[in-house]
């Protein structure tokens, strides 16, 4: 028996609890209870064994606590406990046509950013537990509730086993997982990466299941798993609600919404899944076919493209000068900025092109998005020419993302679709080849025809396919702007594809160029565009698209609408009232001071502005905070806003020249192991108001990443950060390694967090212990004489 | 089902370091963003359950004493969910200024939450009297417990805590606490003591209360 063939069968029964039984057969909890594989293979045999009288097809080996982090301390390793495993199903199996599941969970460490287990690590403790043996049938990923995880452990099967692949995510009642994966973003990742079925199991029980099963079942179109509790636990007995009676009846009557694999979890014993048989023996599997529509997700939101949606085109470094700046110094709080910005100012879909020759493409595209989807739930869309940036960007992004993106060059043909096959991607068509961009609408219809057949041949659907017709400079080519919107509105009358089009190009050259760009994003719209690409902070633009969701009854009852614009008021351009730089720094008016510093540098040199105006009003608000008549927040305001008037300044450096206004160089970082970088990031605010130009290493950092850096940058003052008294040790290993490192013999290092004393500060070898964040600045002060 | 509510500002102002009791104008502007914004996004969810005096979850000599009189030990492990993180995440790339506030007043946050818990088991164990609560780090209570307290409670699957290999609970805005139980009114561990703060060993915390 396969697993194809038994998906023939009506439903398909899996096993039920394993832990609980072996609770009640005298395991003490904390035990790992994958160690009795080993130690007391006759009790798992049976309860196997059990199962597969009660009428399991399925059944999951004790393997549910088996990977490097969780077998650490019982002595066995990975290979013995998932052999010894799958021998105990073996056994049991012996005779019949039962199928064995690897069955495996989570780690039990939280990715990035939440926790410090890295994308990359995770891939490789999947495979470890995966390549531990090949005497399975399926692989069961259960009882997961991190997408990104889910998705990795997927990869990993894919890449290391030909074995079909059954995912289910543990859903509270709220309809979301503990890391915020709701059901449509798990069907939608986890089917275009080709999970065989998906489903929930564990935390609930068949009642609290069904809303959430339900809409599983609403847009999977593989088959759907529901392996629920027995009830509900009382958290002292350990004891569930239901019975097996009750049990069987309630989760029989599920199958009605389009479930083809059943089974119990916690709770639940062969007797459940023996009173489940029974109950669906007279039920009929009936496949819901849904129409499909195309869509992109994030681990926790879902954007159909049912509407034009629109994308944020402004995480991209071409012709900006600051972006490109942000990249070379590796400053991704910038890059973050952009895109919580975006995101506030309506985006709902994010393009990411990080191409800049000064950096190595691949590594930053991996690391904005890890860094991008840890603060906006936005889905992206990876921006690149080259194959293995897009690749690697994938790997770690957690959801179902837009690639942008292919064309109809053969080199790009055939390097850039199999990637997007094999992520489940969908994808930009640039109607473009190896002839350029073409100027008659048939050219353009011909290059689109080729890339949705090539596709095609791929397995991609043709609703995944976002063709982009390109928009040509309107005062280059005056007719070309015509010819995009009558290929755009031909391409979707002929197929079944998306179009997506980057607008602003349209008005180069031409003055007031919002109006011109406002108008032919409306065109567009109404020639079938799905997906403007655009700065969605230009009011117009934005505002385009949202009108038209109204107009065309998509917005219903204008709700978007109303909620965005109820109480828009237009900006009169009044000259901004007689306030003072200082006294806008010291109320913390961001706007105020953007406003005063540019109206100030038409006039007066930057250096005097920062020097007479901006750090004594610092000061002044220090001295405040020193005497508790402002406290920290008021404080950090301030440096907010004085830190609006060093933007400033800094842009206008950067168009001329390059000057540098900075007062030296310092390196933070919040010691490895350490997770909690609040306080480091207080210190970070206060010394780049204090002109002092901050290389933030983040958090979690290694100690080599510090010292490499600093002997790189040459930096002079390195400040340290930990929270816990257990991360205090890898600040002393920091410090120990800056000593020994060859070429540091004049770098300082300032520390602090909430657990140390000078003394200890002392003790593992700092030079200065600061209490407070504004007492890091004095020592700098001290440290670069300024 | 425990909600939250009207968390207390004086408590936070107190977490950020400030020495008066009225926030400026600003601080109080945050806090009322700050508020509106954690009620919203919290997800609060705890789990429970009676152990021995010898579980593996105890340790050291200061618990002994807390629990000596107790017939009953309570382990709680309790969470504001991973949003609260996502917003402090964001917020300190975006407004440093609210991001302290916020911080401080989730911390708040998940304290009342245990209150909350604490009322609520406190019906669940009608006629019992109940010890101050008392968590890994307290005094000689080892901080490496909280590998024994998230697996005794299986946190990570009933609540969605986990534990990093230093010993921080994720997401940050977590406790674990330990709570005797007794029949009799009996005396109530560091009963002498003024607050909380005196009992921990952390003089130099820069939270600590002021001794009266």
């Amino acid at each position: 028996m396969t697993f194809k063939e038994l998906l023939k069968k009506d439903f398909i029964i899996y096993d039920g609890g394993m832990g609980t039984i072996l609770q009640d057969k005298g395991l003490k909890t904390g035990e790992n209870p994958n160690v009795l594989n080993i130690k007391s293979p006759n009790i798992i045999v049976d309860v196997h064994r059990e199962y597969v009288n009660a009428g399991s097809d399925i059944i999951c080996t004790n393997t549910f606590s088996t990977n490097r982090y969780k077998v650490e301390e019982t002595g066995y390793s990975v290979k013995e406990l998932v052999s010894s495993a799958i021998e105990c199903c073996k056994k049991a199996v012996e005779g019949t046509d039962t199928l064995i599941a690897l069955d495996i969970g989570p780690v039990g460490q939280l990715l990035e950013p939440n926790g410090t287990l890295s994308v990359e690590e995770a891939y490789d403790i999947y495979k470890e537990i995966i390549t531990a043996s090949d005497g399975y049938d399926v692989i069961a990923i259960e009882t997961m509730t991190d997408l990104l995880e889910t998705k990795t452990a997927l990869l990993a099967c894919k890449e290391n086993s030909r074995k079909p692949v059954l995912c289910t995510m543990s859903f509270e009642e709220n309809g979301r997982t503990f890391q915020g994966a709701s059901p449509e973003t798990m069907v939608l990742t986890l089917e275009s990466l080709g999970a065989d079925a998906v489903g929930l199991n564990c935390s609930l029980g068949p009642d609290e299941i069904a809303p959430i099963l339900k809409r599983i079942c609403n847009v999977s179109s593989i088959p759907v798993i529901a392996k629920p509790n027995a009830g509900l636990p009382d958290p002292v007995t350990n004891t569930y609600t239901m019975g097996p009676k009750e049990f069987g009846e309630k989760l029989a009557e599920l199958s009605k919404y389009g479930v083809k694999v059943l089974g119990g979890c916690c709770g639940t014993t062969p007797e459940f899944i023996r009173e489940l048989k029974i109950n669906l023996a007279d039920k009929k599997y009936e496949k819901k076919n849904k129409p499909y529509t195309t869509a992109v997700c994030s681990g926790t939101n879902v954007v159909e493209i049912n509407m034009p949606r629109i994308i944020g085109e402004r995480i991209n470094p071409t012709g900006k000068k600051l972006f490109k700046q942000a990249l070379e110094n590796n400053d991704m709080d910038y890059i973050l900025s952009q895109a919580i910005s975006q995101a506030e100012d309506g985006a709902e879909i994010l393009d990411i092109n990080v191409g800049h020759p000064e950096i190595d493409e691949k590594d930053m595209m991996v690391r904005v998005v890890k860094a991008v989807q840890g603060v906006v739930d936005l889905p992206l869309q990876l921006d690149s020419t080259k194959p293995e940036v897009l690749e690697a960007g994938l790997r770690v992004y957690n959801g179902r993302a837009i690639v942008n993106s292919v064309n109809g060059e053969e080199k790009s043909l055939s390097s850039i679709l199999p990637i997007v096959a094999k992520y489940g991607a969908a994808v930009v068509g640039l109607t473009l080849d190896e002839e350029g961009i073409p100027e008659t609408t048939e050219k353009r219809i011909e290059i689109a025809e080729r890339i949705i057949k090539r596709a095609s041949d791929y397995g991609i659907r043709e609703e995944d396919i976002y063709i982009d017709c390109l928009t040509l400079t309107v005062s280059a080519q005056q007719s070309g702007a015509v010819q995009t919107l009558e290929a755009l509105e031909e391409i979707k009358k002929r197929y079944n594809v998306k179009t997506a089009l980057g607008v602003s190009n349209i008005s180069f050259g031409l003055p007031h160029r919002p109006l011109l760009n406002q108008t032919f994003l409306t065109m567009a719209m109404e020639r079938g565009l799905d997906l403007p690409i655009i700065n969605p902070a230009v009011f117009g633009m934005a505002g385009a698209v949202r009108a038209y969701r109204v107009l065309h009854n998509y917005d219903r009852e204008s709700r978007d609408y109303i909620e965005k614009y109820s109480d828009f008021v237009i900006e009169t351009s009044k000259e901004s009232h007689q306030i003072s730089l200082g006294d806008a720094v010291m109320k913390g008016l961001k706007k105020d001071c953007r406003d005063i510093t540019k109206k100030m540098l038409e006039n007066t040199d930057p250096l005097v502005i920062i020097d007479r105006e901006l750090i004594p009003s610092l000061d002044r608000v220090g001295n405040l905070f020193e005497q508790g008549k402002v406290f920290l927040p008021g404080l950090l305001s301030s440096a907010a806003a004085a830190q609006q008037a060093f933007e400033i300044i800094k842009e206008r450096l950067a168009e001329n020249s390059g000057e540098n206004v900075s007062k030296g160089k310092i390196i933070l970082a919040t010691v490895k192991g350490d997770i909690h970088d609040i306080g480091k990031n207080i210190v970070k605010v206060l010394l780049e108001n204090y002109g002092y130009d901050v290389i933030d290493l983040g958090r979690d950092v290694e100690p080599q990443l510090v010292a490499d850096t600093a002997l790189r940058e040459n930096v002079r003052l390195v400040g340290l950060s930990a929270l816990m008294t257990t991360t205090l040790k890898s600040m002393e290993d920091t410090i120990k390694l800056i000593r020994n490192t060859k070429g540091l013999e004049n770098t300082l290092i300032m520390v602090g967090g909430a657990v140390l004393t000078n003394d200890y500060a002392m003790k593992i070898g700092a030079d200065f212990y600061c209490k407070t964040a504004s007492i890091s600045v004095d020592r700098a002060r001290e440290v670069f004489g300024n | 089902m425990i909600t939250l509510s009207n968390l207390d500002r004086s408590e936070a102002l107190r977490y950020m370091g400030a020495k008066a009791i009225n926030p400026d104008y600003m601080t109080n502007e945050l806090m009322n963003k700050a508020e509106s914004h954690i009620l919203k996004l919290c997800r609060p969810a705890y789990t429970f359950t009676e152990i021995n005096k010898d579980s593996t979850a105890l340790g050291g000599e200061d618990i002994k004493r807390v629990l000596k009189n107790c017939e009953k030990v309570l382990l709680i492990a309790a969470t504001l969910g991973i949003y609260i993180d996502k917003l402090l995440r964001k917020t300190q790339i975006t407004d440093m200024a609210q991001a302290v506030v916020l911080d401080s007043l989730s911390s708040v946050a998940i304290e009342q939450f245990m209150d909350k818990i604490e009322l609520e088991l406190k019906e669940r164990y009608c006629g019992y009297y109940f010890t101050n609560r008392f968590s890994p780090g307290y005094g000689d209570y080892p901080l490496e417990k909280q590998r024994d307290i998230v697996k005794i409670l299986k946190t990570e699957k009933k609540i969605g805590l986990n534990l990093t290999s230093s010993l921080m609970l994720n997401p940050t805005k977590s406790v674990t606490a330990v709570i005797g139980l007794s029949e009799k009114p009996t005396q109530r561990e560091y009963e002498s003591c003024k607050s909380k703060c005196d009992r921990c060993n952390n003089k130099s915390c820069p939270y600590r209360r002021e001794s009266t």
